[in-house]
C-alpha cells in the first residue's frame, strides 16, 4: 500500500482510497452509525440488525481491500463482529450502556490504530505522511497527535457523562452517535490537507456539537447555549468559507500547501490575499475563541451539559488549533509577515482579557469558560512562533489543556450531581473536609491550569514560553506571565473556598459522592496531570516529532 | 558510601513519607504522626551522613548526582552541595523532627497538616541542592503550595488574606526569575539549564543589570528586603506555630542563599554596581525592622519584624563583597534560623496555653514558669547577638565585612544590634518580670515534650556560640572562591562604578587581612568570643 501515494497521477478521476490512513475516521464514523442503528432498532431487533450490519460491513471491506492485507482485515472484522454480537446480546435491554461501551471501544480502537500508524510512519511503513486521497487529507504528525488526544478525551467524556446524563434525564439515544460523529469531524479536520476538507471537518464537528449542547431540551440555559453556538458557529463558518473562496479566487486551488505558495507569489493580487487571509483568520479565531471573537464561549460552556462542555473544551480546541496550525503555520509560512502580527496581538489580548474576566465570575463553569479563553491565547503563541518548536509546544499545550479541562469539568459533573444545580464558588465551601480526595484532585487541576510546577500545566506553559523566546517574541512571554499571575488569583480563590472555608449547613446534609465512572475518569486525568508534569520527556518527544506537516 | 545517592535520598525520604501519609486514613492520627516523626528522623540521619561525607576544605560541589530529566529542553536533575548550601541543608533537616514534635498534638486535619509539612521539607531541601535552574525553579515554586496551605488552613483569623498575599508575592517574584532564567538559557546558546554552564556566560552590563533585577525580584521578596517585606509580618503572624518556624528557620534563607548562589556569580558586574544600593537596603532593613519591632504590641509580630532586621544583616554580608562578610552571612542564616525558630516555638507554646499574643496581657511569667522563662531568655540573648551565643558568631563577621567595604554602613548596622537588644529585652521585661498579672496567672510550665523541642536548639546555640570553627571551615573555601571571582571582575572592569562602592581596595584586602591561612579568620572570631566570655 506504500505504493499508493506514488501512484497518484494528476487528473485521476476516482482516487484510490487509502483505507489504512483514514481508518480512524472510518472507525469512529462506522461506530457512530452502528450505535445509532442499534438504538433505533428497538429491543427485539437489536441483535438481528447487529448481525446484518456486521455481515454487510464485512462484504464491503472484502470488496474494497486488495489482496495481501485481506486475511488480517478479515480476521479483525470477524473479531470485531463477535465482540459486537456478544455485547449486543448481553446489553440488549440496556441500550444506553450498550451505546456507551461501543463508543468507548471505538475510541480505544482509534487510539490503537493511531498508535500503529504512528509506529508505521516512524518506520516508513504503509502510512505515508504526505497528502492522500487526491490531496484531500494528510496523515502527518499533527493529524496523528490530534487523533490521540481526541480519542482519549472521548473515552473520558463517556465516563464523565453516563451517570450525569442519567440523573438529568437527558441520556438520549443520539448522544453517543453524536459524540462519535463530532469526533470524526475533529480527526478529519486535523488531517485536512485541503481548505474544503477543513470546512467539511468544521461543519461535521460543529453540527453534532450544536445538537449535543442543546440536548437538555427542557433547560433554557442549554437551549440558549445551543442556539448561540449555532448562530455564531454559522457566522464564523461563513467568514471562513468566504475566506476560502477568496483564496480560491486568487490562486485557483484549495489545496493548502499549493494555495499558500501561490498566495506568497507577488503576482497574486494583494487585495485578495489580504482579504482571504483576514477572513480565514476571523473564522479560525471564532473557532478557537480568541478575543474579540470569544463572546460565545462563556455562554455556551455554561449552558451546555457539563460533559459536553468538557469534550468541547478538550477536543474541539485541539482539532480547531490543529487546522489553524495546518493552514497558517504549515501552509502560509511565507506570508507570516501578514498574519503573525495580527495573531500575536489577538493572543496577547486574549490572554489578558480571558484572565481578567474570569476573576469576576462566580459560576464555576463560566469561570472555566473564561479561563478556556485565556488558555487559547497561550496556545496561540506556539502558532505565531512559526517553527517546529512552536508547533510542538502548541500541540503539547493542547494535550495538557485537554487533560486539565476534562479533569476540572469532570469534577463539576460530579458536584452538580450531588447538589443538583450549577456550582458557584460558594457551593464548594468545606469540600476539602467533606470529600478530601475530590477536592484534592480539583485543587490539582486548578494548580495545573495556573501553571504551578509539578503539574503538566507548568511543563506546557514552559514549552510555550520557550517557543516564544526562541522566536524572539519575548513580549508575548511576558504577557503570558502577567496573565498567569492574574489567573492564579481566581484559581486560588476556588482552592481557598474548598479548604479554608467552613462548610455551610445545607451542604453538610448532602451525601458524599460515591466512587463512580466519572470519578474514574477524573482520576485518570489527575494521574495524567502529575505524570506528565513530573516525567514529560516521552510525550514532549511525541509532540515535537508530531510537529511536521505534509508537504 | 560513595555509591549511595545521598542527596536524592535526602529528598526522597520526606517526599515518600508525604505520599505515604496521603494514603493513610485520616482518622489514624497517631500512626500518621509516628510515620512523620520516623520520616523526619531518617531525613536527619541522611543529612548527618551528608555532613560526614562532605569533604572539608574543598570549594566545589560535592556528592553530585545527575540524570537527564527533559533532555529535549536541556533540563537535568542535578544535585550537589557546597559550603554555601551544606549548612542550610543541615539546618532544614535539623528542624524537621523538631517541628513534627512541636505539632505532636495537631489533631485538626492532622493528615493534611503532616502531608504539607513533609512535602515542604522535601521541596526546601531540594531548593538548596538543585544545580539545574529549572529544577531549582520547580522546587522553589513547589514550596508555595504546602506553605500556602499551612498558613491558609491552619492559620489565625486573617489567614486567608495572609495566605493569598504570600502566594501572589512569591509567585510574581518566581515568574520574573523564570523569565530571567529563560533569557540566560537562550543567551547561553548551550541549550542547557545547568548551573555551571550558565555561570560561565558572557553578559553585557545592561543584560546583567536587568537579569540581576529579575532574580532580585524572587530573592528580595523571599529574604525579604525592605520595601518587599510586607507579606512577612502577615504570614508570620497568621501562620500556625510550625508554619512560622519553617518560614523563619528555612524559607527566608532561600533569599540569601539565592543571592550567594546565583546573583553574585552570575552577574558580577551588576552586583558590583548595585552593591551600594543593596547595602543601603540592607541597612534600612536592619534599622527599619528593629524600629518597627520595638513598636509592636503583638509578640509574634515583634519576632516577625526582628526577622526583617536580622535578615538585613544577611544582605549586608552578601553584598559587602568580601569573604568575611559573605561567610558571616551564611552563618548568620543558620543562626537566625535557630534563634528565631526557637522564639516562634516558644511563643507558640505560650499561645497554645492562653490564645493571646498581646505583650500587654502578660506580666511576671518568669515567676510562674521558670523553665519557659529561662529558655526564652537564652533564645532572646542568642537573637540579640550576645557574645558566647550563636547570634554573635554571624553578625560580628558581617559587621566587620561591611565596615571594611563601606564603613558608614557598618556603623549604621551596628546600631541595629543595639536596637535588637532594646526591643527584645524590653519585651522580655514587660512580659516576664514584674508582678504576676493578666494571662500569666495560672500558666503552666513547659511539658517535657516542649522542652524536648527547644532543648536541641538551645544546645546548638551554645555550641555554635562557643565554637563556630567547624561551620566556617565548611563555608569559607566556597565563599572564598565566590568572592574572588566577583572581585576579579571588579578589578578587571575599569569602570567608574568601582568608585561608588566606597573603597574597593578595602573590600578586596579585607579577606587577606582577616584570613591569613584558611580558617584562621574563624579562630580570630572565636577568640573574640572567648575574650568576651572571660570579661563577663
Amino acid at each position: 500500500m506504500s505504493a499508493l501515494a506514488q501512484q497518484l497521477p494528476a487528473g485521476v478521476e476516482i482516487p484510490e482510497i487509502p483505507w489504512a490512513a483514514i481508518s480512524p475516521e472510518l472507525t469512529l464514523f462506522g461506530a457512530g452509525i452502528l450505535v445509532l442503528l442499534l438504538d433505533t432498532a428497538g429491543e427485539r431487533r437489536r441483535s438481528a440488525s447487529a448481525i446484518a450490519l456486521v455481515a454487510l460491513l464485512g462484504i464491503a471491506a472484502l470488496a474494497a481491500i486488495p489482496g495481501e492485507a485481506a486475511p488480517v482485515v478479515v480476521a479483525l472484522l470477524i473479531g470485531a463482529g463477535v465482540v459486537q454480537l456478544a455485547l449486543t446480546l448481553w446489553l440488549h435491554t440496556r441500550p444506553r450502556l450498550l451505546g456507551a461501551v461501543l463508543t468507548v471501544l471505538a475510541f480505544a480502537a482509534t487510539i490503537g490504530i493511531a498508535a500503529w500508524q504512528y509506529q508505521a510512519a516512524a518506520n516508513g511503513g504503509p502510512v505515508a505522511t504526505e497528502s492522500l486521497l487526491a490531496d484531500m487529507v494528510a496523515v502527518d504528525g499533527v493529524a496523528l497527535f490530534t487523533r490521540f488526544v481526541v480519542a482519549g478525551a472521548g473515552i473520558i467524556t463517556v465516563l464523565l457523562g453516563f451517570a450525569y446524563l442519567q440523573d438529568r434525564r437527558i441520556h438520549r439515544g443520539e448522544y453517543y452517535p453524536l459524540l462519535l460523529l463530532t469526533a470524526t469531524g475533529m480527526t478529519l479536520l486535523a488531517s485536512a490537507a485541503d481548505l474544503l476538507m477543513v470546512f467539511l471537518g468544521i461543519e461535521i464537528l460543529s453540527l453534532a456539537l450544536y445538537v449535543m449542547s442543546g440536548i437538555a431540551r427542557r433547560d433554557m440555559a442549554s437551549q440558549e447555549s445551543a442556539f448561540k453556538y449555532l448562530l455564531l458557529g454559522a457566522f464564523s463558518s461563513a467568514f471562513l468559507l468566504y475566506g476560502i473562496a477568496l483564496v480560491y479566487g486568487a490562486t485557483g486551488t484549495t489545496h493548502i500547501a499549493t494555495a499558500g505558495a501561490e498566495l506568497a507569489d507577488p503576482a497574486t493580487p494583494a487585495g485578495l490575499v489580504f482579504a482571504g487571509i483576514a477572513l480565514m483568520l476571523v473564522g479560525f479565531a471564532f473557532k478557537v475563541a480568541l478575543v474579540p471573537f470569544h463572546m460565545w464561549t462563556p455562554d455556551v460552556y455554561q449552558g451546555a451539559p457539563t460533559p459536553v462542555t468538557a469534550f468541547m473544551a478538550a477536543a474541539t480546541k485541539v482539532a480547531a488549533f490543529a487546522a489553524f496550525l495546518r493552514v497558517f503555520t504549515g501552509g502560509m509560512e511565507q506570508l507570516a509577515w501578514i498574519w503573525v502580527p495580527a495573531v500575536s496581538v489577538l493572543a496577547a489580548v486574549t490572554m489578558i482579557v480571558g484572565a481578567v474576566l474570569a476573576v469576576v465570575q462566580d459560576d464555576l463553569k463560566r469561570m472555566l469558560g473564561y479561563s478556556a479563553v485565556a488558555h487559547a491565547g497561550y496556545a496561540a503563541i506556539g502558532l505565531v512562533a512559526v517553527s517546529d518548536i512552536g508547533t510542538g509546544a502548541t500541540l503539547f499545550y493542547l494535550l495538557a489543556y485537554a487533560v486539565m479541562s476534562l479533569g476540572s469539568f469532570g469534577i463539576l459533573t460530579i458536584l452538580e450531581r450531588r447538589q443538583r444545580k450549577a456550582i458557584a464558588i460558594a457551593d464548594l465551601r468545606g469540600l476539602g473536609q467533606r470529600a478530601p480526595a475530590l477536592a484534592a484532585m480539583f485543587a490539582l487541576f486548578l494548580l495545573s491550569l495556573a501553571g504551578i510546577p509539578g503539574t503538566v500545566g507548568f511543563i506546557a506553559k514552559f514549552g510555550i514560553v520557550r517557543a516564544a523566546v526562541d522566536a524572539g517574541l519575548v513580549w508575548l512571554a511576558v504577557v503570558l506571565v502577567v496573565s498567569s499571575v492574574i489567573a492564579a488569583y481566581f484559581y486560588i480563590r476556588v482552592i481557598v473556598a474548598m479548604f479554608m472555608d467552613e462548610e455551610p449547613a445545607h451542604l453538610a446534609d448532602l451525601p458524599v459522592p460515591p466512587a463512580s465512572a466519572a470519578s474514574t475518569g477524573v482520576s485518570v486525568a489527575a494521574v495524567a496531570v502529575i505524570a506528565l508534569g513530573v516525567l514529560p520527556p516521552a510525550v514532549i518527544d511525541l509532540a515535537e516529532r508530531a510537529a511536521t506537516f505534509a508537504g | 558510601m560513595a555509591d549511595v545517592p545521598l542527596l536524592t535520598l535526602l529528598l526522597a525520604v520526606p517526599a515518600a513519607v508525604a505520599l505515604l501519609i496521603a494514603v493513610m486514613p485520616r482518622e489514624a492520627v497517631r500512626p500518621i504522626r509516628s510515620v512523620a516523626m520516623a520520616g523526619s528522623l531518617v531525613t536527619l540521619g541522611v543529612a548527618v551522613a551528608v555532613l560526614a561525607a562532605f569533604e572539608v576544605g574543598q570549594p566545589g560541589f560535592q556528592l553530585e548526582e545527575e540524570v537527564a530529566w527533559i533532555p529535549q529542553w536541556g533540563i537535568s536533575y542535578r544535585l550537589g552541595v557546597d559550603g554555601i548550601s551544606l549548612l542550610l541543608v543541615a539546618l532544614t533537616a535539623f528542624f524537621m523532627p523538631l517541628v513534627v514534635l512541636a505539632a505532636w498534638h495537631q489533631h485538626e486535619r492532622a493528615k493534611g497538616f503532616f502531608v504539607a509539612l513533609m512535602a515542604m521539607g522535601a521541596a526546601m531541601l531540594g531548593v538548596f541542592l538543585a544545580l539545574d535552574l529549572i529544577l531549582f525553579y520547580v522546587l522553589f515554586e513547589a514550596m508555595l503550595v504546602p506553605m500556602y496551605a499551612l498558613i491558609g488552613i491552619w492559620g489565625g483569623k486573617q489567614r486567608r488574606y495572609a495566605a493569598i498575599k504570600f502566594f501572589l508575592y512569591t509567585l510574581v517574584g518566581g515568574l520574573l526569575m523564570l523569565v530571567a532564567i529563560l533569557y540566560l538559557y537562550w543567551s547561553a546558546g548551550a541549550q542547557s539549564f545547568d548551573y555551571d554552564v550558565l555561570r560561565g556566560l558572557e553578559l553585557t552590563g545592561t543584560e546583567q543589570l536587568w537579569l540581576f533585577l529579575a532574580f532580585f525580584a524572587a530573592f528580595g521578596i523571599k529574604v525579604p528586603i525592605f520595601p518587599f517585606h510586607t507579606w512577612l509580618p502577615d504570614a508570620h503572624t497568621e501562620a500556625p506555630t510550625v508554619g512560622s518556624v519553617i518560614l523563619a528557620a528555612v524559607l527566608l534563607k532561600i533569599g540569601g542563599y539565592g543571592f550567594l548562589r546565583f546573583s553574585l556569580p552570575y552577574f558580577p558586574e551588576a552586583t558590583i554596581s548595585l552593591a551600594p544600593w543593596m547595602l543601603g537596603l540592607g541597612v534600612i532593613g536592619v534599622l527599619y525592622g528593629a524600629l518597627v519591632a520595638m513598636m509592636q504590641r503583638d509578640i509574634k509580630r515583634l519576632i516577625a519584624y526582628s526577622s526583617v532586621s536580622h535578615l538585613g544583616f544577611v544582605v549586608l554580608g552578601a553584598f559587602a563583597l568580601n569573604q568575611t562578610g559573605a561567610a558571616g552571612s551564611v552563618v548568620q542564616m543558620v543562626n537566625h534560623g535557630l534563634s528565631t525558630g526557637a522564639l516562634f516555638l516558644l511563643v507558640g507554646f505560650l499561645y497554645d496555653r492562653t490564645h493571646e499574643r498581646a505583650i500587654a496581657e502578660y506580666s511576671g511569667i518568669m515567676r510562674v514558669t521558670p523553665v519557659f522563662g529561662g529558655l526564652f531568655l537564652i533564645t532572646a540573648m542568642s537573637s540579640l547577638a550576645l557574645p558566647g551565643l550563636n547570634g554573635f558568631t554571624g553578625e560580628f563577621p558581617i559587621l566587620l565585612g561591611t565596615f571594611a567595604a563601606v564603613p558608614l554602613a557598618g556603623i549604621a548596622a551596628t546600631l541595629g544590634v543595639i536596637l535588637a537588644a532594646i526591643y527584645l529585652l524590653w519585651a522580655y521585661q514587660r512580659m516576664f518580670h514584674g508582678p504576676v498579672e493578666g494571662r500569666a496567672v495560672g500558666l503552666t510550665d513547659l511539658t517535657p515534650r516542649e522542652i524536648g523541642v527547644v532543648a536541641p536548639i538551645v544546645v546548638l546555640m551554645v555550641a555554635i556560640g562557643l565554637y563556630p570553627g567547624p561551620l566556617y571551615d565548611r563555608v569559607n573555601p566556597t565563599v572564598e572562591v565566590l568572592v574572588e571571582e566577583v572581585v576579579a571582575v571588579a578589578e578587571g572592569a575599569d569602570v567608574a562604578t568601582v568608585d561608588q562602592t566606597g573603597d574597593p581596595a578595602a573590600g578586596s584586602d579585607a579577606p587577606i587581612e582577616l584570613d591569613a591561612p584558611a580558617g584562621s579568620d574563624l579562630d580570630s572570631a572565636d577568640d573574640d568570643d572567648e575574650d568576651e566570655e572571660v570579661s563577663r
